[in-house]
């Protein structure tokens, strides 16, 4: 009496391709070669869309100017500041239905543009630009901001509204690990604490302005 | 054509496309297509299924390429005990399952007559086809008659 073993590949095969594909590698959009989970970004102004980029590309886009000025670096700075801070009041006047926006300068449409992360992905908002203005009037980060590859990032909770200065792509993430695990109306516990998680690790590498190194 | 041959084919054509380029990307785009194509009949045949009288889908379950396509595609409406009897009631000699055992994919059996009219290949080809669940097969024998005799064919110790 013996076991057979039966060798069935393409029975094997047909199964494996009815699962979900797995995560792909992501790649360089300008060379092809596969990138690591912590590759840098470039912001193509003219789609709107983030790209990833290997380190030798990025270096060519790095230059000001590079391609037309189509697609733009996205700097590795994070940047607090505490000097200046939003009050309750300023907030309330900017119209943010929830705890947590961002905002960025759109320098092809020369306007301010508001998102907030929720259940289907980032939802746009028109902000009030005079409303900004006074609200932001005397922050140096909100000086600091470079259009379309920077955005500031706001989360306002018991102790006040925590403003920091973040690559755009980081607001992406963000709203990518959100929309994983929101639940309900406001996002419900669990992104509550991916949020919390979130935030503390922005904290961290955050430095105050005026000590950021070279881009 | 069963799903095993048409799997080995996909293979064949998946290894070719990882030929033409170095770095994975046309195997990744060949898996994508084969997926894609997939998913859209699996919808399609899901509803299909679903519409069918029970009687009508139970008189399809007997043929190999319909039995083999609905189990690729998690829609065939019997468990895995089910479709390995139905499979060894396709057989031309009776086969019979002793046990199956789901966490190692081995399935027992035992051939109740000494007959020759199928070969275990041909027992794993219908278990493939209707139970691809089953990855490992144990043919027991029957229980043989044996020779009396008055001494051993080969005297203790002769071999040495």
């Amino acid at each position: 009496m013996s076991t057979r073993r039966l060798a069935r590949p393409g029975t094997a095969l047909l199964h494996r391709l009815r699962e979900p594909a797995p995560p792909q590698a992501e790649r360089c959009a300008f060379c092809g070669q596969g990138v690591p989970p912590s590759h840098r970004h470039l912001v193509d102004t003219e789609e709107q869309t983030l790209t990833c980029v290997c380190t030798a590309c990025g270096l060519l886009f790095r230059r000001p100017g590079a391609a037309g000025g189509r697609y733009r670096h996205v700097p590795d700075r994070h940047l607090a500041e505490t000097g200046h801070r939003i009050d309750e009041q300023a907030w309330a006047s900017l119209g943010i239905p929830v705890g947590t926006a961002f905002l960025f300068r759109n320098s092809r449409q020369d306007r301010l543009v508001l998102l907030y992360p929720g259940p289907g992905g980032a939802t746009e908002s028109e902000p009030d630009e005079a409303a900004w203005r006074s609200a932001l009037g005397g922050s140096r980060l909100a000086a600091a901001l470079e259009p379309d590859v920077e955005a500031l990032l706001l989360r306002r909770t018991d102790t006040g509204i925590h403003c920091l200065l973040v690559p755009i792509d980081t607001c992406y993430e963000l709203v990518g690990r959100l929309r994983r695990c929101w639940k309900g109306f406001d996002g419900g516990a669990e992104a509550r604490a991916e949020l919390d998680t979130f935030f503390a690790r922005l904290a961290g590498r955050a430095r105050p302005l005026g000590e950021d190194g070279p881009r | 054509m069963t799903a095993e041959q048409t799997g080995q084919r996909v293979q064949e054509a998946l290894d070719r496309l990882e030929g033409l380029d170095g770095d994975g990307a046309g195997r990744q785009a060949g898996e994508q297509l084969a997926r894609d194509l997939m998913d859209f009949y699996h919808d399609g045949l899901a509803r299909i299924v679903a519409a069918l009288p029970g009687p009508a889908l139970a008189a399809l379950l007997d043929d190999p390429a319909v039995a083999g396509l609905l189990v690729l595609h998690e829609l065939h409406p019997e468990d895995t005990g089910a479709r390995i009897a139905r499979a060894l009631a396709a057989l031309p000699e009776p086969v019979e399952l002793v046990g199956f055992d789901p966490a190692t994919g081995t399935v027992r059996l035992r051939r109740t007559r000494g007959g020759c009219g199928c070969s275990e290949e041909d027992v794993e080809a219908v278990l493939a086809c209707h139970a691809p669940e089953v990855t490992s097969t144990v043919f027991e024998r029957a229980p043989q008659l044996l020779q009396i005799g008055t001494r051993p064919d080969t005297p203790a110790g002769a071999a040495r």
